[in-house]
């Protein structure tokens, strides 16, 4: 068997909830993926301009200076915070995806039940199928995120922290 | 004899009193002496013809026993003859059955076959293009004498031809009843004995009379289409079709299994509540989003634009309280822009944690659903027992579709939530710090500049 055939046939046994979390899986790793090219990349251009121009300033003690060292700040932290926060958010929502493909498997095999009654599991394997395939993906899909988001998250911390250090008050 | 004259003396009594006198009594006398003599004779001759028959029933008896004799011998030889018979007759038999052999199991099976033939072609999709072949089919299955070589040979030649149709596609034309009751001729495709199509809709084949009614639900769309395609498919083209392996059975469950709307149906009152919230939350995520993206719309204007303070948007309301309390000491500008941005804030954060609080409360509320689902349940247990699980169907039912509802209300809310929050926080960051920053940059020239 093929790889394409293999993933229509888990597909199939899946459910329409299935292809819900994959596109949810897709957009998750789309955005991982994303925010560490940020910090790879981006964000030393971003971060080396910030201190630029805080030491083109010819003083650091005023209250102008003050606002303009949180506005250069929070440019930073806007670009750093852009999708962060979904990715948390899309982790918590896989497992409930995967609850709802569980309850839509459970009505399919309650539907087998009606028609065939209980005495036919063979009928019932689809709906079985349907039911703990999603769970188990929607789990999977987020357990492997969550190490990559909080690696993230502390990474956003500790950017943001150099960023106040960097930018100094004499 | 001596008592056959006493009877006949008796007899004569009322005569002897009639005739009075000696004379009538010597005629007596006489009449008796001539009697008695003519008596005696006749009793003589009586005796010989008793000694006679007499004779003549010992020959009679000589005669019968003979007869006997007879008969028995006869019967001692068709007893023979009968146990000589039967020896040959269990002979014969038995040649029968070693010259039979498995000719006898032969037309069992030929029965056996015969029936199941008749119950494969009469359900068979075929049938509806050759309904002919059912004549003949009932014709050998009912049939109860020994099959002939012809009959043999045209079950076979129908079991070949059923296999060999099944195998392949064919057009024809034939009558279709609508599922509102209405007929109309169609041209049909029978793909082998699995599946017959007209235009893009599935056809059910109903076997007792031989009709094809069109399925009042049809499949998903991508099996109509392909439908579609196998109708116009010229001959000899590839193309793809959804088959029905059951022949009709998933088919026919199709036309059982409920809509969506029935399933929604299904959710009962709770159904229609979570319902309702979702169309709620999702009516203020839409205001929120359209109301946030034309603040921000509006800020980057006036970020473009730092000279001119427009009302609007709270950049410029920040602005706005910073020219008007330039005169004052910085402290105090400070607290007077906090103010603006608190008031502002507010609007912009205002109505989320509503979104909040209703993605929390919906699937809550298909717990309920699922909650009131089993107690309708086990209602109906307490009232008919567990024999029969259709009447449990209505609560579970209820149960798993409140579930449903319940999530599928939630994810976007929840989706959304989180989307209009980071959006928040942004646009407030932009307010707070960098609308201040940008304004102190300028203010800082300006004050270099006097």
């Amino acid at each position: 068997m093929g790889l394409l055939p293999m993933f229509q046939d888990f597909m199939d046994k899946g459910g329409n909830v299935l292809w819900a979390i994959l596109f949810m899986a897709i957009w998750l790793w789309w955005m991982i993926l994303e925010r560490y090219w940020y910090f790879f990349a981006e964000h030393k251009l971003g971060k080396k301009a910030c201190i630029s121009t805080w030491e083109a300033r010819d003083e650091y003690t005023s209250w102008y200076a003050d606002r303009e060292r949180a506005q250069l700040i929070s440019e930073v932290d806007c670009s750093m915070l852009k999708n962060l926060k979904m990715i948390p958010t899309l982790i918590a929502l896989l497992p409930m995806f995967g609850l709802l493909g569980t309850v839509t498997g459970m009505i399919q095999v309650f539907d087998v039940m009606a028609f065939m009654g209980s005495g036919n599991p063979r009928a019932m394997a689809n709906g079985v199928s349907a039911a703990t395939i999603p769970t188990m993906a929607g789990m999977v899909v987020a357990l492997i995120a969550i190490p990559f988001a909080t690696g993230l998250d502390r990474r956003y911390k500790r950017e943001l922290r150099l960023l106040k250090t960097a930018l100094k008050q004499h | 004899m001596f008592r056959a004259i006493c009877i006949a003396l008796l007899a004569m009594m009322p005569m002897l009193t009639h005739a009075q006198g000696t004379q009538s009594l010597k005629d007596l006398m006489d009449e008796v002496t001539a009697n008695a003599s003519t008596e005696a004779k006749r009793n003589k001759e009586r005796e010989a013809k008793f000694r006679a028959a007499a004779g003549e029933q010992e020959s009679l008896m000589a005669s019968a026993e003979a007869e006997v004799k007879k008969q028995e011998a006869l019967r001692d030889s068709l007893r023979k003859t009968f146990d000589e018979n039967e020896t040959v007759l269990a002979e014969l038999q038995d040649l029968l059955d070693r010259r039979s052999g498995d000719l006898g199991e032969l037309f069992g099976v030929f029965r056996q076959t015969a029936d199941d033939a008749e119950s494969i072609i009469f359900a068979s999709l075929v049938s509806a293009e050759k309904p002919e072949r059912k004549a003949i089919v009932s014709e050998l299955a009912e049939s109860a004498e020994i099959p002939s070589i012809d009959q043999i040979r045209s079950l076979w030649q129908l079991l070949i031809q059923e296999t060999a149709l099944s195998g392949e596609l064919s057009r024809f034309k034939h009558e279709v009843i609508n599922p509102d009751g209405t007929t109309y001729d169609a041209d049909i495709v029978r793909v082998g004995a699995f599946n017959v199509v007209t235009g893009d809709k599935y056809l059910n084949y109903l076997s007792e009379d031989g009709t094809l009614v069109e399925l009042a639900r049809q499949p998903a769309g991508y099996a109509r289409s392909s439908a579609d395609t196998l109708t116009s498919a010229a001959p000899g083209e590839v193309v793809d079709f959804t088959i029905d392996p059951s022949r009709g059975a998933l088919l026919g469950l199709l036309v059982q299994s409920p809509s969506l709307m029935e399933r929604i149906e299904q959710g009962g009152t709770v159904g229609y509540a979570i319902i309702i919230v979702g169309i709620i939350g999702m009516l203020i995520v839409l205001e929120r989003m359209l109301s946030l993206m034309r603040t921000r719309s509006k800020m980057q204007r006036q970020l473009k634009n730092l000279d001119q303070v427009e009302e609007d948007n709270p950049i410029g309301r920040v602005m706005q309280a910073y020219f008007e309390h330039r005169h004052l000491d910085l402290e105090t500008i400070s607290r007077k822009m906090q103010e603006v941005i608190i008031h502002d804030m507010a609007g912009i954060r205002g109505g989320l944690s509503i979104v909040k609080v209703l993605a929390a409360v919906a699937p809550l509320m298909g717990l309920l659903g699922t909650v009131v689902g089993m107690i309708g349940t086990f209602q109906a247990i307490t009232l008919f027992g567990t024999g029969d699980p259709k009447l449990m169907a209505g609560g579970i039912s209820q149960a798993l579709i409140t579930t449903v509802l319940g999530l599928c209300a939630a994810i976007p809310l929840l989706l959304s939530h989180s989307m209009l929050a980071a959006r928040a926080t942004q646009i407030g960051k932009m307010i707070s710090e960098q609308a201040a920053g940008l304004m102190a940059k300028k203010a800082e020239a300006d004050a270099k500049g006097a």
